[in-house]
């Protein structure tokens, strides 16, 4: 009788072990939005995977199993979900903003890592990133001096006013940052000095269209520096263009 | 049908092919009798290990454990997530996620002589919520509208039936609900997806207003009661 017992027991040990389970979703990829709790996981395993460097990769294009994972990270949707959503309050949204922004500078630094030939270990995820960093400071800065606004007793009073400029002010400064990393296009591919180069043109074109009575005399400065530095003909195109709009926006303001 | 049948079926079927297969090739030199005894006490066992996992089953689609009764839709304000007393599935989340709340309702047609009854019924031990002590009234109010929305597809239902110039058979009955069930069936699942389960705020006040207004623009429907011409 044993036997035949033991012999089911096999039979219904390997059709239920048969079953398995599905492998562990880490990183949540199956959400639509990824939210606080999904960035703190990932900047989590960034920090983590930087600190042991060497031994494994960032989440990146290179590797399939965290390829997803980089692509939700640097999703716009994530946050314009929350940011663009005027049902939520000014105060709730400026603090998820803040925490974004946070998330963001956590992004840059382990992602802008050099080989040993100077090039970018991540090139297209860097670019992205960039990117991802310039489109979500619009919502950043604009819930901000919102939230200036909402707090001030006068918001109409003179301090107000200088205190929004002067954050308008901050912005294109942030952006002249990113404008700083063409000093190391050799370092990008081809590739990402090509999504890098959009996302400057893009992003710079917007900033003028969204703040058109800020003062770019800095940034102008700043790209007709990165241009004497540009060797790629993407970059010297791109750079020539935004010098063109930069300088006649410079030029009526001073009108 | 329920995909739980085919599994079931699957599994029904290995099993028995595995028992005749073993009683077949290891009990080949027995004799007959202690062939047959053998093979009725694994049946034996195989049904009370059937009973026990169908129990099983069954308790995370409907936790009778813990039962109370369906509530009609009328009493809607009363529902909180203390009445939510099902249990969720071994390994079950929302996209990965384990805090997560579902409410299930359903509209139920009954006819007798005079009248046709179409209530909308809350399940409660059929839905559920991760923390039944939770006070979140935004969850709440996301569950509760999934209700108000088979509630709106109900009066579209006894609007249609009302319309009807003559008594409706149970047959054309029967399609007519079968429709607005599968239109709920699409309302929910957009409702869903478009506010992201309560979370893109936004667009879970918008449908709150709108089935708010739908079921305003049909109030004369209100009633389950739908009386026989």
């Amino acid at each position: 009788m044993s036997k035949f017992f033991y012999s089911f027991l096999i039979l219904l040990t390997v059709t239920i072990s048969g079953c398995g389970s599905p492998p562990v979703d880490t990183f949540h990829l199956q959400k639509k939005y990824w939210d606080e709790a999904d960035y703190d996981n990932i900047i989590g395993i960034i920090q983590y995977v930087n600190g042991n460097s060497g031994t494994d990769k960032l989440p990146c294009y290179a590797v399939a199993a965290s390829k997803p994972a980089f692509i939700k990270m640097v999703d716009v949707e994530n946050f314009k979900v929350v940011l663009d959503d005027t049902t939520l309050g000014l105060t709730f949204r400026n603090g998820f903003a803040k925490k974004m922004f946070g998330y963001y500078e956590a992004m840059v630094d382990p992602y802008r890592v050099l080989d040993r030939e100077d090039k970018f270990v991540y090139p297209r995820e860097l670019a992205e990133i960039l990117n991802f960093g310039m489109e979500f400071q619009f919502s950043y800065f604009k819930i901000g001096n919102e939230n200036v606004k909402k707090v001030a007793d006068k918001p109409n009073s003179q301090e107000v006013t200088d205190m929004i400029k002067s954050n308008i002010q901050t912005l294109i400064g942030n952006f002249n940052v990113d404008l700083g990393f063409v000093r190391h296009e050799k370092a990008f591919n081809a590739e990402a000095l090509e999504i890098f180069a959009k996302g400057l043109d893009k992003y710079i074109r917007q900033l003028m269209t969204e703040f058109p009575d800020a003062d770019y005399t800095n940034m102008l400065a700043k790209a007709k520096l990165m241009q004497e530095k540009a060797e790629t003909p993407v970059m010297k195109s791109t750079l020539a263009t935004l010098i063109e709009l930069l300088d006649a926006k410079v030029k009526s303001i001073a009108k | 049908m329920e995909p739980y049948f085919f599994i079931l079926l699957f599994f029904g079927a290995i099993y028995l092919l595995g028992i005749i297969l073993v009683v077949v090739t290891a009990g080949k030199n027995l004799p007959p009798l202690r062939r047959i005894s053998i093979t009725l006490r694994i049946n034996l066992v195989i049904f009370l290990l059937g009973c026990a996992m169908t129990s099983v089953a069954i308790l995370f689609d409907f936790n009778y454990l813990n039962y109370e009764s369906p509530i009609p839709y009328s009493n809607w304000k009363q529902i909180r997530f203390t009445d939510f007393r099902g249990l969720k599935r071994p390994g079950q989340s929302l996209d990965g996620m384990n805090e997560f709340a579902f409410i299930v309702g359903e509209m139920q047609v009954t006819r007798n002589d005079k009248a046709i009854t179409a209530t909308t019924y809350f399940f409660p031990s059929r839905s559920y919520v991760y923390n039944s002590n939770l006070e979140n009234d935004y969850l709440l109010a996301h569950e509760l509208n999934h209700l108000h929305i088979t509630e709106y597809c109900a009066r579209l239902f006894r609007k249609e039936i009302k319309a009807a110039s003559k008594s409706v058979p149970d047959d054309t009955i029967e399609i007519i609900k079968t429709r607005f069930r599968k239109y709920d069936d699409s309302l929910q699942f957009a409702y869903d997806d478009q506010t992201y389960h309560s979370y893109v705020l936004g667009k879970q006040k918008a449908w709150e207003r709108t089935i708010d207004s739908c079921l305003k623009s049909l109030s004369e429907y209100e009633n389950p009661v739908i009386t026989n011409r």
